[in-house]
């Protein structure tokens, strides 16, 4: 007799990868206030320029902003701050709320990674299928070495150079959120690119290796055709890992937005965290890593979701094994 | 799917609507997003620099970096300072169409000292002003120290003399703006009488300004301007060399490749910065700096021309003293030249006892990344000279102006950029011995007495005498070596004229002429 797959084999493993989720946004609130106040510098100084030409002037920026304040005292109010969904106010943005700025600039980001992984996905799957359907070809010899060129590519370097060609194949307005359509799908093009190498190389991995067990010998004695055995016997086991991995590119991807975001000219969150780094601005800074590792962590958790519904092993440990 | 996506993309980043390029637009750039566009509450450079296209205050700078009359037409004080009356230019309009008076410099000052999340720079420079505490702490919603005598004249009264008072950069505010729009008067009106009204900030993206046709000092020659933050070089050159910026000012960490790049010759400009460069060394780091001959060595090491020559092909500015040319109370040749001779640095060290195997102690040279090439020369420079290894620190600039307002650094170059058109600008927060901006911690008994008797003298000549004399004793003590000040590099698309860039950084495109 074997176990449905109820909800009672969901809750287990689900549960855990949230309270894992949980866990590392715990650490993720002590270490964004931690490692935003060891980067060297002073915010107040920066904040004037380097300047501000009178003590006073700075002691009551100080006063204004908190920094001077014992850093219990600040970690304190930080997280009472987050319990109440209060991120704080930014310094560097002349006292506006974090949550104003964070809301303003999610959208872009969001969008842009969902994009990205949308192009990603399908394309990364369809490169590892036919790269391992031609096995041995000059087909699969090529889109190795491309996904090998694709993981490889450093994200600024290849951010510079697409963003070089679409100027010289679009014009000017393919930079920048102002140029249509065309314009934001070099910006997802970089950000897809390593993704596309990755997912391919795990693809076509999974599926060479499913290709040698006994069900798909079975299937190929029963008269299947090579393709369709591919498609539906290889496939759906090879997914699996390539959804563990997708999962773990979602962070990977919205850590890039920052490099391309900058190139693009678009207002994300990763540009913002630039600026709110460069200006030592605690409260933004803290508040991008947090919703960078939340949504990481979100992702994750989705992941791990798809993979507990569509591998009965994952609700089971040991079967199967 | 994608198409859809890329759909949704588009609405997020161009939410709030693109800028309509109707007209003749200016289009520039912005190394550097603004702080926010609330002139009662911002500190930075770049926001002061869009926004003083936007606001004006009772004097502004010529671009030669003199002062000029702005909103105000004549400034006396009859008491040394306690007391100024202003008198206010009439017939100027703000945006809004409402005119300017004497009610708009009181209700600024007073909204000024409002208690806000992020005090303003305005704020503080009316810390002296009479009843300015009241204000601040709420006891009053009336700043006592100004007295409206008639819709163009205003009487302000002080604590102490302010002998700079109608220099001070303050941005004057329409006091009907609030009541047309509410408290959040900033998310739909704009509310200066500068040359060009703000239209739209789209945070971290552009800025977008409209022409003021009321203008008092003439209509601008362009409908508007579109100020697109672009912090990253590369895609800063790409948009120029497409024909999507009229005009760039080059970030000064990649002034250079430009000014090598023989594709920018023709449409290449420069501009004097208001700025000080100086090598500082720090007596209580680096016993021997304690001897004036060593200091001197130092200084007769540095070959500073082959680094305007060399390092900025000609777009740099040498100094011998502690001002720069243009400002207020700068005079060429105060201060005698500081030549480059080495044989004489190495008489002078050898006079100090190091000479015949007696070595100085190791030597750090610190810079933060904008001045890497800099500081990379002159360690070079210093070493053949002193005969001692000088390695270099290259911090960032963050670290670098925390690590030198501490007096943690023996020798570092660092500089200093002018808040408004004095001497005093320099001397006073540079130099002064009390100042916590004062990085090498010289202090020099003479020099703070001329300095403290300068910020009490409103009679400009008179001040400047003064700054010029404790510039004279500051350079005789050998305490920092003057650099050359590198210029301001700036690109202007074929055709595109009449455009300046101020000495403190601001673009001045009021009179562009476009193609």
């Amino acid at each position: 007799m074997t176990q449905g797959p109820g909800p009672s084999g969901w809750w287990g493993p689900v549960g855990r990868r949230v309270g894992e989720a949980m866990l590392a946004l715990g650490l993720a609130v002590v270490f964004a206030f931690v490692v935003t106040r060891l980067i060297p510098g002073d915010p107040v100084a920066l904040l004037v320029d380097g300047q501000g030409g009178d003590p006073e002037f700075a002691r009551r920026l100080r006063l204004a902003s908190g920094v001077d304040l014992p850093v219990w005292r600040q970690f304190l109010d930080y997280v009472w701050g987050l319990l109440h969904g209060d991120l704080g106010l930014s310094l560097r943005y002349g006292g506006t709320p974090v949550t104003t700025l964070i809301g303003e600039a999610a959208p872009v980001t969001l969008v842009l990674v969902v994009s990205a992984l949308g192009v990603a996905i399908p394309v990364g799957i369809a490169a590892g299928v036919v790269s391992a359907y031609r096995y041995g070809t000059w087909w699969d010899g090529l889109l190795t070495v491309g996904s090998v060129l694709a993981l490889s590519l450093p994200p600024v370097v290849l951010a510079t150079w697409v963003m070089l060609t679409a100027v010289a194949v679009w014009g000017v307005s393919s930079v920048g959120g102002d140029g249509g359509l065309a314009a934001l799908a070099a910006p997802v093009l970089v950000l897809a690119i390593p993704p596309v190498g990755l997912i391919a190389r795990v693809t076509r991995t999974q599926i060479l290796d499913v290709l040698g067990q006994d069900y798909v010998r079975c299937a190929r004695a029963k008269g299947l055709a090579e393709l369709a055995v591919l498609i539906r016997h290889a496939l759906p086991n090879a997914m699996v890992a390539v959804w563990a991995v997708v999962g773990m590119l979602g962070g990977a991807v919205l850590t890039s937005t920052a490099v391309v975001e900058t190139v693009f000219d678009l207002p994300g969150l990763g540009r913002l965290a630039i600026f709110a780094v460069l200006a030592r601005d605690y409260p933004l800074t803290g508040a991008v890593i947090l919703i960078f590792v939340g949504l990481q962590a979100l992702f994750s958790v989705l992941v791990d979701v798809l993979i507990v519904a569509i591998d009965p092993r994952s609700r089971h440990p040991g079967i199967g094994r | 799917m994608i198409v859809g996506l890329l759909a949704l993309l588009m609405v997020v980043v161009t939410e709030g609507g693109v800028a309509a390029e109707t007209g003749k637009v200016f289009r520039a750039n912005l190394n550097d997003d603004l702080q926010t566009t609330d002139p009662f509450s911002f500190t930075s450079l770049t926001t002061y620099n869009v926004l003083s296209q936007v606001y004006e205050g009772f004097t502004a700078l010529a671009p030669d970096g003199r002062v000029m009359p702005a909103l105000a037409t004549f400034w006396h004080t009859p008491d040394g300072g306690y007391t100024w009356r202003i008198g206010l230019r009439p017939g100027v309009r703000f945006h809004s169409g409402r005119e300017f008076s004497a009610d708009d410099v009181r209700w600024t000052f007073e909204q000024l000292l409002k208690p806000r999340p992020q005090p303003s720079l305005g704020a503080f420079e009316l810390r002296r002003v009479v009843g300015a505490r009241d204000v601040e702490e709420g006891r009053s919603a009336q700043l006592a120290g100004v007295t409206v005598i008639d819709r163009y004249t205003v009487d302000v009264r002080f604590t102490e003399p302010d002998a700079l008072f109608p220099l001070v950069p303050f941005f004057f505010v329409d006091s009907g703006i609030v009541a047309e729009y509410g408290a959040d008067w900033l998310s739909h009106g704009s509310a200066g009488t500068g040359p060009f009204q703000l239209t739209n900030w789209r945070r971290n993206q552009e800025v977008v300004l409209a022409a003021h046709h009321d203008y008092w000092g003439g209509v601008p020659s362009v409908d508007g301007a579109r100020l697109m933050v672009i912090p990253h070089i590369e895609t800063l050159l790409v948009r120029f060399d497409a024909g999507g910026l009229d005009f760039v000012v080059v970030p000064e960490t990649s002034a250079r490749t430009v000014l090598a790049d023989p594709r920018y010759a023709d449409r290449r400009l420069t501009f004097p910065r208001s700025q000080v460069r100086y090598l500082g060394m720090t007596q209580a780091l680096y016993p021997p700096f304690r001897d004036i001959r060593v200091r001197e060595a130092v200084g007769l090491a540095l070959d500073r021309e082959s680094v305007v020559t060399g390092l900025y092909r000609g777009a740099a500015v040498g100094m011998d003293g502690a001002s720069p040319p243009g400002l207020g109370g700068y005079r060429a040749g105060n201060v005698p030249p500081l030549r480059y001779d080495p044989a004489r640095a190495r008489q002078l060290l050898a006079e100090a006892g190091y000479g015949g195997g007696r070595v100085l102690p190791p030597l750090e040279l610190a810079g933060s990344d904008n001045v890497r090439d800099e500081v990379t020369v002159y360690a070079e420079q210093l070493s053949a000279v002193l005969g001692i290894p000088v390695s270099i620190r290259i911090m960032e600039r963050g670290a670098l102006v925390t690590a030198a307002n501490k007096g943690k650094l023996a020798l570092f170059v660092t500089g200093w950029t002018a808040d408004y058109p004095d001497a005093l600008t320099i001397l006073l927060p540079v130099w002064y011995g009390a100042s916590p901006f004062n990085r090498s911690r010289w202090q020099n008994p003479a020099f703070d007495r001329l300095i403290d008797e300068a910020k009490t003298v409103p009679d400009a000549n008179r001040r400047h005498l003064l700054c010029q004399e404790a510039e004279r004793v500051l350079m005789s003590d050998r305490t920092m070596v003057p650099l050359p000040v590198p210029m301001i590099v700036a690109l202007a698309r074929t055709g595109v004229t009449g455009v300046h860039v101020m000495p403190m950084g601001a673009v001045d495109y009021r009179n562009a002429a476009l193609p």
